[in-house]
């Protein structure tokens, strides 16, 4: 009887935990309002990349590769892959290349922005070699919002 | 360690309601105020069951700190019960924590080798690996034979390393602590469990300390059992109910935690000095017979809700004991004498055999200075053994017990299949069961 009182009461603490959740996710991904972009969907902007590639094939594998090494997606997604809080599908439409390699090694405005445990992480990015970060910033200029 | 919830729901409910409030206090810290950019339903979803899990998984020490204003509504067994199937759920919030983000997110939470893995995610996954060690070496103690103390040592530990981790785990990720006064507020809840524990591993220890008492007797009792009485030295020492019970450290400094809970089992009239009757039963019971007069000792009690002090309008009692379950009835039953009780009672006392049956001669005693019937019920009756045999079935409590008194109230200790038993008898013949009480002699 006793036990059966505990138990329920585990169930409602559950409950509460599993129903304040679900609407923290809701409040925090309400439908996107009229001039507000649209979420890149999984996948669309893979073949805006495509379309859009100008930097040689190479630099773009390269850029790729360091990408994945330096695991930018802890924290960014590129076409729904990685941390989705801060996709980067349409950075190369709205930052050129000085600025993607000002936030990419949180230096500059980015530097000012930033909070100072994410600057401190992205300032070691600029010990990387100079052609792998001209690599990176090259693959990330493809990432154009796909019409 | 009793009373039903039910009796005492107005008290007891507002300590629910508080638990579920503390619970729930760091979601509403999240919802709360400018939120990072959203990161997808399941993203957002995972992120808060995280939070949700670990509130769960911290509180679990203040469940089992024994704040005896808290437990007492509720007793201390389903406190103890409450504790190991809620850390079940916070296991289960935090494992669906993870698993959705490695399904979903896979990128995004990166290797899982520590070597190239950020360290606050590795942080994270320690604690997830302890805390699935905490519930499974918790459910199946016995089955994997771990030993007591040992076993409790290592649960204080790995349970403080895991929340330790978790912490560390969300300010590594750091997104939703971002916000100073959302810092703070999370600050302020770490510090919370940070005196919690501080609380109980040192202060109250300390104060224990600074209490203690000298084992006067020793004296061997029927059915290796012991019984050890007390007295503080140095102060005027605590007052109890009869029926509750204290935590015991001999031989044993309290900040080694190393104590066991036992039942009063001597008069609560009798101020100042302590008794308590022990059963050989396992590595620190059996040690029992070798304590000296002398020896200190130190109490941390009272606590318990199984007494007959909450019920002062009741016309009657019914005891029911099986071996050393008699412990506290017996406290019960020399109180009530020495305070002159005019009430009627009833005893009912399962043994094994005529000859380990403790108490018997005082039982005889307090018949004559209390209203008090005694049956006793023998598994291995001696031949020509005119009273009750076997065990506390519901045929041989019919024969003990020929009427229900309306009104009158149950006292159980015993063995839990004595006590499953006794219970399902008593609701078969209409005892409602706020007024049947158990003392269980294992912290669920
Ligand atoms: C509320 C309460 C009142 C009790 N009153 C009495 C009493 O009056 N007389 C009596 O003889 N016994 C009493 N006990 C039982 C007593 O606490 C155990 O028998 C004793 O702790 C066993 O310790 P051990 O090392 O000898 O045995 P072990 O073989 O080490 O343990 C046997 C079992 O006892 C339990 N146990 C062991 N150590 C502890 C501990 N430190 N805290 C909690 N549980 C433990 C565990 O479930 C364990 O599996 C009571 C228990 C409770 C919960
Ligand atoms: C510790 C987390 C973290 C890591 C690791 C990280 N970033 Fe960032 N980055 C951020 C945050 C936070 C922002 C700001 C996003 C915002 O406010 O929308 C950002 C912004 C950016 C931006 C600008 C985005 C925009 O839309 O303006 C670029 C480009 C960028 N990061 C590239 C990178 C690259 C490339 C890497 C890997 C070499 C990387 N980042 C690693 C956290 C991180």
């Amino acid at each position: 009887m006793r036990e059966r009182i505990a138990r329920a009461i585990c169930m409602l603490t559950i409950g509460v935990v599993v129903a304040l959740s679900l609407l923290f996710a809701s409040v925090h991904n309400e439908p996107p309002t009229e001039n507000a972009p649209l979420p890149p969907e999984k996948g669309a902007s893979v073949a805006g990349v495509a379309a859009s590639a100008v930097a040689a094939p190479v630099d773009l594998a390269k850029g790729k590769s360091v990408y994945a090494a330096q695991k930018c997606s802890s924290c960014h997604s590129i076409a729904g892959d990685g941390n989705p809080r801060y996709p980067l599908d349409s950075v190369g439409s709205h930052l050129n290349r000085e600025d993607l390699l000002a936030w990419t090694t949180g230096t500059g405005a980015a530097a000012d922005i930033l909070p100072p445990g994410i600057v401190r992480r992205k300032q070691r990015y600029r010990s990387l070699p100079q052609d792998n970060l001209d690599a990176l910033v090259s693959y990330l200029s493809t990432l154009k919002a796909s019409k | 360690m009793n009373a039903t919830l039910a009796d005492r729901r107005p008290h007891g409910a507002r300590w629910i309601a508080l638990y579920i409030a503390l619970v729930a206090f760091p979601l509403v810290i999240l919802l709360l105020g400018e939120m990072p950019k959203g990161g997808g339903y399941g993203w957002d979803f995972a992120m808060a069951l995280g939070f949700g899990g670990l509130a769960i998984m911290g509180l679990q020490s203040i469940l089992t700190a024994r704040f005896r204003r808290a437990t007492a509504p509720f007793g201390m067994d389903i406190i103890y019960y409450f504790h190991r199937w809620i850390a079940v759920g916070g296991f289960f919030l935090i494992v669906a924590h993870y698993v959705i983000l490695r399904v979903g997110y896979a990128g995004a939470i990166g290797p899982l080798s520590p070597l190239t893995a950020p360290w606050h995610m590795t942080a994270g996954r320690i604690a997830l690996l302890l805390f699935g060690v905490l519930v499974v070496s918790s459910l199946w103690r016995k089955v994997f034979r771990l030993e007591y103390d040992g076993w409790r040592i290592w649960h204080a530990i790995m349970a403080v390393a895991a929340v330790v981790l978790s912490i560390a785990h969300i300010q590594g990720v750091g997104h939703y602590t971002q916000a100073p006064w959302k810092g703070t507020l999370w600050g302020a809840y770490t510090a919370l469990w940070v005196l919690v524990v501080g609380y109980v591993r040192l202060a109250r220890p300390w104060a224990l300390l600074r209490r203690p008492y000298r084992v006067s007797d020793v004296r061997k009792e029927r059915g290796r059992t012991w019984t050890l009485t007390l007295r503080p030295e140095g102060h005027t020492g605590i007052g109890f109910q009869p029926g509750q019970f204290a935590w015991l450290s001999l031989r044993s400094s309290p900040f080694r935690a190393n104590e066991h809970p036992f039942s009063f089992s001597g008069s609560a009239a009798d101020a100042g000095t302590l008794r308590f009757t022990i059963k050989e039963l396992g590595d620190f019971t059996r040690t029992i017979g070798t304590v000296k007069p002398g020896e200190r000792a130190y109490v941390d009690g009272p606590h318990g809700t199984f007494t007959p002090d909450r019920h002062p309008d009741a016309p009657g009692f019914v005891f029911i004991a099986g071996g050393v379950g008699m412990a506290p009835i017996m406290s019960m039953l020399r109180t009530l004498a020495d305070r002159g009780d005019p009430r009627p009672l009833l005893l009912v006392f399962g043994n094994r055999q005529w000859e380990n049956v403790l108490f018997r001669e005082e039982i005889d005693d307090l018949r004559r200075r209390l209203q008090l019937e005694v049956a006793y019920v023998l598994e291995e009756p001696p031949p020509e053994w005119p009273g009750l045999r076997g065990l506390l079935t519901d045929e041989v409590l019919r024969a003990a017990i020929p009427n229900i008194d309306p009104g009158w109230v149950y006292f159980v200790c015993g063995p839990k299949p004595m006590t499953d038993s006794v219970q399902r008898a008593l609701r078969h013949r209409g005892v409602p069961l706020s007024r049947i009480h158990f003392e269980l002699f294992e912290m669920a």
